[in-house]
């Protein structure tokens, strides 16, 4: 989960009264927060009503979603290999955070050459050939017993589940790491850590869940 | 598509803007922000359900594109996402490449923003953008044209939710996901008099397809799609997915067969009472069993072991399902449809199975 019902609030007033401001953390994630942090008010009222505020409002919302904030700290770490044709690509698999909701499970990692150059990582060993997303990549719930896997979908004009609510297989690696997703099945609500199982890569066991 | 013009205008605003302590919105963690303010007046609301990146093109050479995922809203027959894009100031600002291309074997043109889709986990659907008359009723690739340093938000229209369904995920370009997503009611408003598919935020948000648009897609079903769920058992030996209305279990041939065997283990038989009792409980119509096997060895003679695992397979599964007016089928694909790479182990493993698909009634 991350926020329901948290909103980034502007109200429009047509006279101007002191505005208080209120902070309030909706914030459902575990890990530290990033750097641009943004704990101090911003007290964008501008007497008059004038619409100037906004703009300062929205270039505040702007700085934070594209954020120049350092990257949040990976909980776990694995090397492995990535099979592109007959090759195999040496990488890196890092957890972001495994995010135990109602409805699903949400897995964030990123994936970056081993070696820091740039290579192709365009292969199916994350997935099944021919296709080239990252469905094999799964969540093993000891507390559930099961091994659970990305949803998939049926797309237009098909009858398989081709389709996945998982990220692509990168095109290109390098040292900047890719953003990985993957949406999974509702964990055992009495699961605290899971293995992250990727294929060609050393296990991530016992990696810490968050719960909203 | 072009969205409609709108009379709207963005309101005047006085805004005080407070961040959620320690909630930043940071490269990669969606983090919700949460500010009042303690004022009267009318409310414009600027949501931020998850944010998300990924690199131009999905490769690490290029830009990282950075966005939000506003709300999800309920239209009059319809579902409306907002989200947004941009790249940070001093990055270059590559808009082509921003989503995968369209496949070839659906209706979205080359210029749709059109992998924006809602996920209902539970009622295991998926929902795409509709088209009306040949165009997407979504942004466009086109109008994202802005400097870095900016949001562009954009939406994308897509059918009805069920009345009960109160949050969703949103999967993204490259397979981005925000999830846990709230439904909300109405569009957004104040709409963007700026006359494209997308705006620049803060400056009201993109003007949405008219009802009549809306209400002139021909099959709005077409792009409400299956969902799949996957689970199996920690040793992997048993896997059932589900969509609405199917299920299929993956019975590990290395558990129900020595190699090369045809003959049942006795290990098989707990494995087979599962499916059975589940059969039993809601399959309906056809019961069909299909054997396959890795590409390994001869594939005649894969052909044949495939076909004789799926006859002991039914031969193991039909006097334990006592239900009555189901019928079974069984055969063998050899080394068809694999479900895993066969240059590997593992992928071998898996694709060594026997499948066991039936109907169910009633919600998944």
């Amino acid at each position: 989960m991350n926020g329901a019902g948290c909103l980034v609030r502007s109200r429009a007033v047509l006279a101007m009264t002191g505005a208080a401001v209120l902070l309030a953390s909706c914030s459902g994630a575990s890990s530290p927060p990033a750097t641009a942090g943004a704990s101090t008010p911003s007290s964008a009222t501008a007497p008059g009503g004038s619409a100037s505020p906004t703009s300062a409002t929205t270039d505040r919302l702007t700085s934070q979603i594209l954020g120049t904030t350092q990257d949040p700290a990976s909980i776990a770490a694995v090397d492995g290999t990535l099979l592109v044709l007959s090759a195999k690509v040496p990488a890196v698999a890092e957890i972001l955070e495994v995010r135990a909701g109602r409805k699903s499970t949400l897995l964030r990692w990123r994936l970056k050459s081993a070696s820091g150059s740039q290579v192709s990582a365009r292969g199916s060993s994350l997935s099944r050939p021919p296709l080239f997303d990252t469905r094999a990549v799964s969540l093993r719930d000891v507390a559930g017993a099961a091994v659970l896997s990305p949803f998939t979908y049926v797309p237009q004009r098909g009858e398989n589940d081709t389709g996945c609510v998982c990220s692509a297989v990168p095109a290109g690696l390098g040292a900047d790491a890719e953003p990985m997703y993957a949406l999974y099945p509702p964990l055992d609500p009495a699961a605290t850590t899971v293995d992250v199982v990727l294929p060609g890569f050393a296990v991530a066991k016992g990696v810490a869940v968050t719960r909203p | 598509m072009r969205a409609p013009r709108s009379s709207h205008r963005w309101p005047a605003v006085v805004v005080a803007l407070a961040l959620a302590a320690g909630g930043v919105l940071g490269l990669l963690v969606p983090r919700p922000v949460h500010a009042s303010a303690a004022t009267t007046g009318a409310t414009t609301e600027v949501p931020v359900a998850g944010t998300f990146s990924y690199h131009v093109n999905q490769d690490a050479q290029e830009p990282l594109v950075r966005g939000a995922v506003h709300a999800v809203r309920r239209l009059t027959g319809a579902t409306v996402v907002y989200y947004s894009l941009g790249f940070a100031s001093g990055d270059k600002a590559t808009w082509f490449g921003i989503m995968p291309p369209a496949g070839l074997a659906d209706d979205y043109g080359p210029y749709d923003v059109s992998k924006v889709a809602v996920v209902d986990t539970t009622g295991l659907t998926y929902y795409q953008p509709l088209v009306a008359n040949g165009h997407c009723l979504c942004s466009q690739t086109v109008d994202f044209t802005a400097p870095a340093g900016t949001l562009v938000t954009g939406f994308a229209v897509l059918p009805e939710l069920p009345a009960g369904v109160d949050t969703v995920s949103v999967d993204f370009g490259y397979g981005t996901q925000v999830d846990a997503v709230p439904v909300g009611a109405g569009a957004l408003t104040p709409q963007s008099t700026a006359g494209r598919s997308t705006a620049r935020l803060g400056s009201g948000w993109p003007a949405l397809p008219d009802a009549a648009t809306i209400a002139a897609v021909k099959d709005p079903k077409r792009y409400v799609r299956s969902l799949v769920r996957s689970i199996a058992d920690t040793d992997r030996t048993v896997t059932t997915k589900e969509r609405p209305g199917r299920v299929e279990v993956d019975l590990a041939a290395d558990v129900l067969f020595a190699v090369d065997e045809s003959l049942l283990s006795p290990a098989a038989q707990a494995k087979l009472a599962q499916v059975a009792a589940d059969i039993t409980r809601r399959g309906t119509g056809v019961v069909t069993i299909t054997g396959y096997t890795d590409a390994t060895g001869d594939t005649a003679h894969n052909q044949t072991l495939s076909q004789a695992r799926a006859r002991s397979v039914l031969a193991g599964v039909k006097p334990r399902v006592t239900k009555a007016g189901l019928s079974f089928t069984a055969a063998g694909k050899g080394e068809a449809q694999p479900v895993a790479d066969n240059g590997s182990a593992e992928g071998r493993r898996l694709n060594r199975r026997v499948t066991i698909s039936y109907r169910v009634g009633g919600t998944p």
